[in-house]
C-alpha cells in the first residue's frame, strides 16, 4: 500500500510538543505500512478501506465545530466531549480531589515529559495494529491521573462524536490509576456520516487499584472504526472491562490486558452485533505475566443480515506465571444464511502449574425455546428477537451505568426487530 | 520432590529404542535435487509417461514455492540439495516375490522393531506393507486380499499394474500445488502403498504399513492412496521408526483417502520416528500432508493418530466432507518431550448437508517441548445442519514446556452448530496423592493418569495398536512429573 502520500501530509503538518512521539510513530508506521491479509492478525479483515480513508482524511486536520452541543453533567457521570477527535471548544475538564485531567493539545508543560514517556513506551505492534499511525497523527486526547487512595464515585464518560465531516479522529487516552484507587472510565463513540476513528487507550493500574472500563461503540453505519486498548495491571489490582460494539461499517477492536504482577485479576465482557453490511472484528489478548494472576473472559457475537463477525481471543501464560487461572468463553449466534462468524480462541501456555480453558460455540436459536414462545402466541420475528436479546443480556447487564444499559437495550431491540423482519427464514 | 527429579532424570536419559542401523547394501542416489533426479527416480521405477509428466509439473511448481513459516516451529533451514532423494535396499533386480526372498537382515530389522512379519501377520491377521527407506519391501497376505478383490500393493507396483486407477485418483485430494511439502513429495516420492477396496467389500483384515528410514542423509517421501468404492470398508494402520543419527532427516509424506457413497475408511497412525536426543540433536523432521475426501453420501473417514516421535511434527490430517451425511473424525494423542516440537491438528471442511465431524485432540508436553494444536472447522453455506464438536486438552509436565491451541472456526451457515472446548493443566497434586496413598508408585500413578487422559483416543485404535500406543506413552513419559 502506498504510504508516500501520508508521509508528505505528515511532513507538512506544523510541529507541536508531541513531535518526538509523532516522529517515532511515523517511522514505525512507514516501516510496515498498513497491515495486509498476510498478517495473521488481519486474516479476516481487509485494512484497505482504512488505508484509503486515512489517505483521504488525514490531509486535513480535524476541526471541532464551535456549535457542538456540550454535554450537561447529567448527574451520573463526568462527561468530556470530543468532536472529530478533538476536545470540543469550551469543554470544561472534570475536577475532583485526587483527579487530574488534561487535554493532550493543551497539556501543561510540566506534564509533557510524563506524557511523552508514556507515548514512547506504548507497546504497539506495527504489523498488527494502527497505534503507530495514531501516534503520528494524534488529533487530541486526554491525560487522566488518579492519585493513590482516591475513590472517584462518578465515571468519567468520554464522548467521541463525529459530526459528519470527513475527519480522521486519532484520539489518544492515557490513564494512570494510583495505588488503592478506584475509578470508572467510559469511552462512548457515536456520530453521523462517514467518519474515521483510530483510537488508542493506554491504562496503567497501580497495585490494589480497581478499574471499571466500558467501551460503547454506536457509530453510524458509514463510519470506519479502529480502536486499541492496552491495559497494565499491578499487584492485586482488579479490572472489569466491558466492550459493546454495535455501530460502524467496519470496526476493529484490539483489547489487550497485561496481568503484570501477582494477584492481578481481570474480567472481560464483550458483545457485538454485526448486521446489515457490518464487518466487526474483535480481538482480545490476555497476558498472564506474573504468578497467581486470574482472568475470566466472556464474549458474545451476533451476526445477521450480511454481517460478518470475527472474534479472536488469546490467553497467553508467560514462563513463570504459575498459578494462573484463565477461562474464556465465546458464544456466537448466526442468524442469516448470508452472515458469517469466524472465531478463533487461542491458548499459548509456557508454564505448567496453570488452569486454562476456553470454549467457543456458534449456532442458531434454540428451536424448543422458539416453539415455546410461539405456542404462547408470540409471533416468529418477535420471538426470535426476544431470544436474541436474552442471549445478549448476559453482557448488557454488565454495563456499569443504568442510563447506558438502557440505551444499549433500546438500540438492540430496534435493530433486532428490523433484522428479524428481514432475516426470518 | 527428590523422587520426582530422579524420575525426570531417568526420563530424560531414556534412550530411543528403535535407534539401530541395519547394515545392508543400498542403492542410493547422491544428494541433490534437479529435474534429472526426478527423471531418474521415475525411470528407476519404470513409470509410465503420465507419472513422469506429473512429477515434473510438481517439481517445477515446487521451485516457485517458499517453505511455509506460519507454524509454531523453529528449526535451522533445511538444505534440500543436501538430501538424497532415493535410497533402495540393494536387492535382486525384480524385487521379492515372497517373504522368503526378502533380505534376512531386513526381516531382522523388523524383528527388532517388534514387527515380525510372519507371526504378526498370522496372529493378528494384519497384512503388512513395509516401506524401508523409500522402497516397499514386502507385502504380506496378498493372495488372501486378492480373493476379496482388494488391491493392496506398493505404490510403484500399482503404477505399473493399475495405471488407470492411479491416473484417475492420484493428486485429486492433495494436488501437487497444495503446499510446499506436498509439491516436493509429488516430485520425488519413491514409494508408498496403494489400496483399492471394490464396491461393497469389507476388507477381510486390517491393512498395515511400516515405514523406516535407514540410510543416512536420505529423505523419505512416500505416498499413500486409499480408494474405498461404494459401500466398502477398510481399516488401515501405519507405523514409523528410524535410526538414531546426529543429523536431521526429512520425511515428507502425502496420504490421500477417497471414500465414495456409504464407504468408510479408518486410518490409524502410530508415529515413532527418532525424536532426537535430549539436547535436540538429530531427529526426523516430519512434514506430512494427510487428507481424506468424503466424496460420497454417508461416507466416513476417521483419522486416529498417536504422535510420539520426530524432532518436528507438522501434520494436519483433514477431511473434506463433500457428501451428504458424511462424517469426519480426528482422534489424536501427541506426546512431546525434551526439545521436540509438534504443530498438529486437523481441518474439517463441511460442504455437504448434514455433514458431521468430531475432533478429540490430547496433547502432552514435557521437558522443554513445545506443542500446538492448530485446527480449522469451516462450514460452507451449502452445509445445511452441519455439526462439529471439538475438544482439545493439553497436559503439561515440567515448567519449561509449552502447549498452545489455535482453533479456527469459520461458519457461513446459520443452521450449523459448532462447538469447541479446550483445557490446559498439569497433573494435579491431589490426583497423584490419591493414587500414591492407594499404594501406586509415582510412576504408575502418572502412567495411569496419562492413560486415562488419552483414553478417548486409544479407544479408537485397533486393539493391537492400542497396546503399542499405551506402552509407547509409558516409555515416553515415565515419571515426567515436575
Amino acid at each position: 500500500m502506498n504510504t508516500a502520500g501520508l508521509e508528505k501530509v505528515w511532513r507538512d503538518r506544523p510541529a507541536d510538543w508531541l513531535q518526538p512521539a509523532r516522529e517515532k510513530g511515523m517511522a514505525d508506521f512507514l516501516d510496515t505500512g498498513f497491515p495486509d491479509r498476510r498478517s495473521e492478525a488481519w486474516k479476516y479483515t481487509d485494512a484497505e478501506p482504512l488505508a484509503d480513508r486515512s489517505q483521504a482524511y488525514l490531509k486535513t486536520t480535524p476541526v471541532a465545530l464551535d456549535s457542538a452541543q456540550l454535554p450537561t453533567e447529567s448527574g451520573d457521570s463526568l462527561p468530556i466531549l470530543f468532536v472529530n477527535g478533538r476536545l470540543a471548544p469550551g469543554q470544561m475538564l472534570p475536577a475532583a480531589p485526587g483527579l487530574q485531567v488534561a487535554s493532550l493539545n493543551e497539556a501543561p508543560s510540566e506534564r509533557q515529559a510524563q506524557i511523552l514517556s508514556r507515548l514512547a513506551s506504548f507497546p504497539g505492534r506495527p504489523r498488527e495494529d494502527l497505534s503507530a499511525l495514531n501516534a503520528a497523527f494524534i488529533s487530541d486526547g486526554l491525560w487522566i491521573e488518579l492519585a493513590p487512595d482516591t475513590v472517584l464515585e462518578k465515571p468519567i464518560e468520554i464522548l467521541f462524536s463525529s459530526d459528519g465531516a470527513q475527519a480522521a479522529a486519532q484520539p489518544r487516552i492515557i490513564v494512570s490509576v494510583g495505588a488503592d484507587s478506584q475509578c470508572k472510565l467510559i469511552e462512548h463513540y457515536s456520530g453521523s456520516g462517514a467518519g474515521l476513528v483510530n483510537a488508542v487507550t493506554d491504562i496503567h493500574c497501580d497495585h490494589d487499584a480497581r478499574l471499571e472500563w466500558l467501551k460503547l461503540q454506536l457509530e453510524s453505519t458509514d463510519s470506519l472504526h479502529v480502536a486499541l486498548q492496552n491495559l497494565s495491571l499491578g499487584r492485586n489490582s482488579r479490572a472489569r472491562l466491558v466492550q459493546i460494539e454495535l455501530g460502524s461499517q467496519l470496526s476493529r477492536n484490539d483489547l489487550q490486558a497485561n496481568l503484570a504482577a501477582p494477584g492481578a485479576h481481570v474480567d472481560v465482557y464483550g458483545l457485538f452485533l454485526a448486521d446489515g453490511q457490518a464487518h466487526m472484528d474483535s480481538r482480545l489478548e490476555i497476558q498472564h505475566q506474573a504468578p497467581n494472576t486470574t482472568s475470566q473472559e466472556s464474549y458474545r457475537g451476533i451476526a445477521a443480515g450480511q454481517g460478518r463477525g470475527i472474534f479472536n481471543g488469546k490467553i497467553i501464560v508467560q514462563p513463570g506465571a504459575d498459578g494462573t487461572d484463565a477461562k474464556l468463553s465465546n458464544r456466537n449466534l448466526l442468524l442469516s444464511s448470508t452472515a458469517e462468524i469466524d472465531t478463533k480462541p487461542e491458548l499459548e501456555i509456557y508454564a505448567d502449574d496453570v488452569k486454562c480453558a476456553h470454549g467457543a460455540t456458534t449456532g442458531q436459536l434454540d428451536e424448543t425455546a422458539l416453539f415455546y414462545l410461539r405456542s404462547r402466541g408470540v409471533d416468529a420475528a418477535q420471538a426470535r428477537a426476544m431470544l436474541v436479546r436474552a442471549f445478549a443480556a448476559d453482557i448488557v447487564t454488565q454495563i456499569p451505568l443504568e442510563r447506558l444499559r438502557q440505551q444499549v437495550e433500546t438500540e438492540l431491540s430496534a435493530r433486532l426487530a428490523r433484522d428479524m423482519e428481514t432475516d426470518t427464514p | 520432590m527428590s523422587t520426582k527429579s530422579k524420575e525426570v532424570t531417568e526420563l530424560v536419559e531414556k534412550k530411543y529404542q528403535h535407534g539401530f542401523v541395519t547394515d545392508i547394501e543400498a542403492d542410493t542416489v547422491p544428494p541433490g535435487l534437479d529435474e534429472d533426479v526426478v527423471r531418474l527416480i521415475s525411470s528407476k521405477k519404470g513409470e509410465p509417461q503420465f507419472m513422469l509428466d506429473w512429477r515434473l509439473k510438481a517439481f517445477r511448481h515446487w521451485q516457485t514455492l517458499r517453505e511455509p513459516n506460519w507454524a509454531k516451529l523453529h528449526h535451522p533451514p533445511i538444505d534440500y540439495q543436501d538430501i538424497s532423494y532415493y535410497s533402495a535396499p540393494g536387492q535382486k533386480k525384480d524385487g521379492p516375490k515372497s517373504l522368503d526372498e526378502v533380505d534376512p537382515k531386513l526381516l531382522e530389522t523388523y524383528e527388532k522393531l517388534g514387527i515380525p512379519l510372519h507371526e504378526r501377520a498370522a496372529l493378528a491377521g494384519v497384512a503388512v506393507d513395509a516401506v524401508f527407506d523409500s522402497v516397499s519391501i514386502a507385502t504380506t497376505f496378498k493372495d488372501k486380499l486378492a480373493k476379496a478383490g482388494v488391491i493392496f500393493c506398493p505404490f510403484s507396483e500399482a503404477v505399473r499394474d493399475y495405471p488407470e486407477l492411479i491416473e484417475k485418483y492420484l493428486g485429486t485430494v492433495v494436488p501437487y500445488r497444495d503446499n510446499y511439502f506436498a509439491a516436493l513429495n509429488s516430485a520425488v516420492f519413491s514409494d508408498g502403498s496403494f489400496v483399492y477396496i471394490p464396491e461393497g467389500v469389507r476388507c477381510p483384515m486390517e491393512l498395515s504399513t511400516y515405514f523406516r528410514i535407514n540410510e543416512a542423509n536420505t529423505g523419505q517421501f512416500e505416498r499413500t492412496l486409499i480408494v474405498a468404492a461404494e459401500g466398502s470398508h477398510v481399516s488401515y494402520l501405519e507405523g514409523c521408526t528410524a535410526p538414531m543419527r546426529d543429523e536431521n532427516q526429512l520425511h515428507a509424506a502425502v496420504v490421500e483417502l477417497i471414500a465414495m457413497d456409504d464407504a468408510e475408511i479408518k486410518y490409524s497412525t502410530v508415529q515413532n520416528w527418532y525424536p532426537g536426543d535430549e539436547n535436540g540433536k538429530g531427529g526426523i523432521y516430519n512434514f506430512v500432508t494427510k487428507r481424506g475426501d468424503c466424496r460420497g453420501k454417508n461416507s466416513k473417514i476417521s483419522w486416529t493418530q498417536v504422535e510420539a516421535g520426530s524432532a518436528i511434527t507438522w501434520k494436519y490430517p483433514s477431511c473434506i466432507l463433500r457428501g451428504e451425511n458424511s462424517v469426519g473424525e480426528f482422534y489424536s494423542v501427541a506426546v512431546t518431550n525434551n526439545l521436540q516440537q509438534a504443530d498438529t491438528g486437523t481441518k474439517m471442511i463441511h460442504i455437504g448437508r448434514n455433514s458431521r465431524s468430531t475432533i478429540v485432540s490430547k496433547g502432552i508436553s514435557a521437558g522443554r517441548a513445545q506443542q500446538s494444536y492448530r485446527g480449522l472447522v469451516k462450514i460452507f453455506p451449502s452445509a445445511e445442519s452441519a455439526r462439529n464438536y471439538t475438544q482439545c486438552d493439553s497436559l503439561l509436565m515440567g515448567k519449561d514446556c509449552g502447549a498452545h491451541t489455535f482453533p479456527y472456526m469459520e461458519i457461513k451457515n446459520p443452521s450449523a452448530i459448532v462447538e469447541h472446548e479446550a483445557t490446559t493443566s498439569k497433573i494435579a497434586d491431589d490426583q497423584l496423592f490419591y493414587c500414591r496413598q492407594r499404594g501406586l508408585s509415582e510412576e504408575d500413578a502418572v502412567n495411569m493418569i496419562v492413560n486415562g487422559f488419552c483414553k478417548e483416543v486409544f479407544r479408537e485404535l485397533p486393539m493391537e495398536f492400542a497396546v503399542e500406543a499405551q506402552n509407547l506413552l509409558n516409555v515416553s513419559l515415565e515419571g515426567a512429573v515436575g
